[in-house]
């Protein structure tokens, strides 16, 4: 049974950042496996590692290290990738000022 | 008043820095000498300014990692919007530049003394459920980035939805692989396309001042700026050939074939390609040590680009970490510019892994290469001051009692490169974790095609240098021309030529690991192997 993590990891005055964009450190990620949340996918939904606005650039692989270490096990996966990979405003998809859709 | 303090580069026995003419910017409204080629970042940096943003949840300072546009360290307010990432927007006279602050950063001083958890609306207040909307619009402002401007601030125009481009081949990436790619598809005629998220192609070869010495007939003999001047002069004299900067892919749809890209000034364009290729690049790798992200801990790419492309100096003694050629040559580069190295510290046995060449070069200008030692911890409030290092014993496990201070201001991490997994993905393809190629990659076939209409070529597909980028991405073109029916009865000759090459390459004993991992997840057929 997993049991709740309620985000407390880490609050001492040791700090070793994982994710830089949500400021997740290594022992919020520790605690998080040790509650039970041990694969990539449930690790990124509680404590928000690869959500930032780097998009995991800089902490899947360091979190995929820890993950490894801490289980034991092989881990072959990334993340799931989905569009967009790097920021983009609502603007620039939407139709450029003046130019009206002719299905309306 | 205009700061005094200047940290630009003015003489440098290799490069000359075209900095444009000066401008002036505001920082919170103080003035700031800047140069028009200048990025924001860089201009501050040059300024003596270190602490560019705050962090999310604890406040904890941040100045920028990457330089590159890949991280979210140096995300600041530009003219009224917010979060820009400073170190690829140009500066532009006049410009108004704000530190982000909110209430939390005199709050978060206070939760930690009370060992209270950061405040997370998401998870705070939640029930009963009419209390959540008032409380979330107080906890707002105890938490996130910047704040929304209170009016619509007078920037340009986005420039929105551009319509839909065809092409024949779509190079993503301009770098050694991607150019070379380019060039070879040129010749035999295809029409191609290629973009890159800079200012200019070159990626990465842009930044390397040194010699390359693999093989003569390729790429030895020159620094690294002029192979990528001499490729891009290459490119530009190919009408069919077509160059887009500023743009990266944001997604492909595999479903429409199409690939959505994001061009300057906010705007998107989708294009429709018969063949992609895959010349990403890659992504440093970081390391997990206390106090990680005080401004002063860069990755290796960030201090190159702000020495050799910006001149301006990332600080006047620092330390290198990392085994590689990735920390040799950074370290290599610092020394030309002037600056102090204070130790090489590597994680390896007996001794580095990188070059030979390089050791002996760094060595011989007096700094010292330390083998076993790892970094535990950055010292410094603000910015870093001294690092602790320590012995490592076998099996990479630190020595107790062994830590040492070493005096720097700044901590350079060049401990190596993850191939780019992201856009590959999107693909469909196979992944598999390589140790010996840098981390996930997909597998290939032996025409380097990792889908059924994409192709892979440069360090995404396995980590190496740039002589071996270019011969693959030179292998690409022609087997990409070669698939879309294009193609003289020289290409066969030249494909041999250049696969014997890159076998001569990667032939010495060192590589031996490399050899046997591509051998691994090479297929005969990748539309099986994809089943």
């Amino acid at each position: 049974m997993k049991r709740v993590y309620r985000g407390k990891g880490d609050l001492g005055v040791v700090k070793k950042i994982v994710c830089r964009c949500h400021d997740v450190t290594e022992s919020d990620i520790e605690a998080a496996i040790d509650a039970g949340y041990d694969d990539l996918e449930t690790l990124k939904r509680i404590t928000g590692v690869t959500t930032g606005h780097c998009q995991g650039k800089t902490c899947l692989p360091l979190t995929m290290a820890i993950l490894a270490r801490k289980t034991g096990k092989n881990v072959n996966v990334t993340t799931k990738i989905r569009p967009p990979i790097d920021p983009i405003t609502l603007g620039s998809i939407a139709r450029p000022p003046g130019k009206r859709s002719s299905k309306r | 008043m205009i700061a005094i303090e200047d940290w630009r580069i003015y003489e440098h026995p290799i490069l000359k820095f075209d900095r444009g003419k000066e401008v002036t910017i505001y920082l919170d409204g103080k003035p700031l000498k800047a140069y028009k080629n200048e990025t924001v970042a860089a201009a501050l940096y040059a300024n003596g300014i270190r602490e560019f943003s705050k962090s999310i949840k604890y406040r904890r300072p941040r100045g920028f990692f990457c330089a590159i546009g890949r991280c979210s360290a140096c995300m600041m307010e530009v003219d009224g919007v917010p979060n820009v990432r400073t170190c690829v927007t140009l500066v532009r006279d006049g410009m108004r530049i704000k530190r982000q602050r909110t209430i939390a950063d005199w709050a978060a001083p206070f939760l930690g003394m009370m060992k209270l958890p950061p405040l997370r609306y998401m998870k705070l207040f939640t029930r009963p459920g009419f209390i959540y909307e008032p409380a979330m619009k107080i906890m707002r402002k105890f938490t996130g980035l910047g704040s929304y401007p209170e009016k619509v601030p007078e920037v340009a125009p986005s420039g929105g939805y551009q319509g839909e481009l065809s092409t024949e081949f779509l190079i993503v990436g301009g770098g050694p692989a991607g150019m070379s790619a380019a060039v070879e598809a040129g010749q035999q005629g295809v029409d191609t396309l290629i973009i890159d998220d800079k200012e200019k192609l070159g990626g990465q070869l842009l930044k390397q001042t040194h010699m390359f010495f693999s093989d003569v007939k390729y790429a030895a003999g020159k620094r690294g700026f002029k192979l990528g001047e001499e490729l891009v002069e290459k490119i530009s004299k190919l009408d069919n050939v077509k160059v887009m900067t500023q743009t990266s892919a944001v997604g492909y749809y595999p479903s429409e074939n199409t690939m959505l890209l994001k061009g300057p000034n906010d705007t998107t364009l989708k294009v429709k390609a018969k063949k992609y290729l895959i010349s990403t690049g890659a992504y440093e790798r970081s390391l997990v040590f206390e106090n990680n992200d005080l401004p002063g801990v860069y990755g290796a790419g960030g201090v190159q680009t702000l020495l050799n492309v910006y001149g301006v100096k990332p600080g006047n003694r620092g330390i290198l970490l990392g085994t590689g050629n990735v920390a040799l040559i950074v370290s290599y580069h610092l020394l030309q510019a002037g600056i102090e190295v204070a130790g090489v510290f590597a994680p390896s046995f007996r001794r580095v892994r990188g070059y030979f060449v390089h050791a002996a070069k760094i060595k011989r200008h007096g700094v010292p290469i330390v083998t076993r030692h790892t970094i535990v911890k950055a010292l410094g409030k603000n910015r870093v001051e001294g690092a602790i290092v320590t012995k490592l014993a076998d099996y990479g496990k630190p020595i107790p009692g062994t830590e040492r201070r070493v005096d720097c201001d700044f901590i350079c991490v060049g401990v190596g490169l993850n191939p780019a997994y992201d856009l590959v993905q999107l693909f469909n393809p196979k992944m598999v974790y390589v140790g010996a190629l840098g981390g996930m990659v997909p597998i290939r076939d032996r025409t380097y095609r990792f889908a059924e209409n994409a192709y892979i070529a440069g360090d995404c597909a396995s980590i190496e240098e740039a002589t071996t980028a270019v011969l693959e991405g030179k292998l690409v073109g022609l087997y990409a021309s070669q698939a879309l029916g294009h193609g003289d009865e020289t290409v066969p000759e030249k494909i041999e030529e250049y696969t014997r090459a890159l076998e001569e390459d990667r032939g010495s004993p060192f590589s031996t690991r490399l050899r046997e991992a591509l051998r691994d997840i090479t297929v005969e057929k990748i539309e099986e192997a994809l089943k």
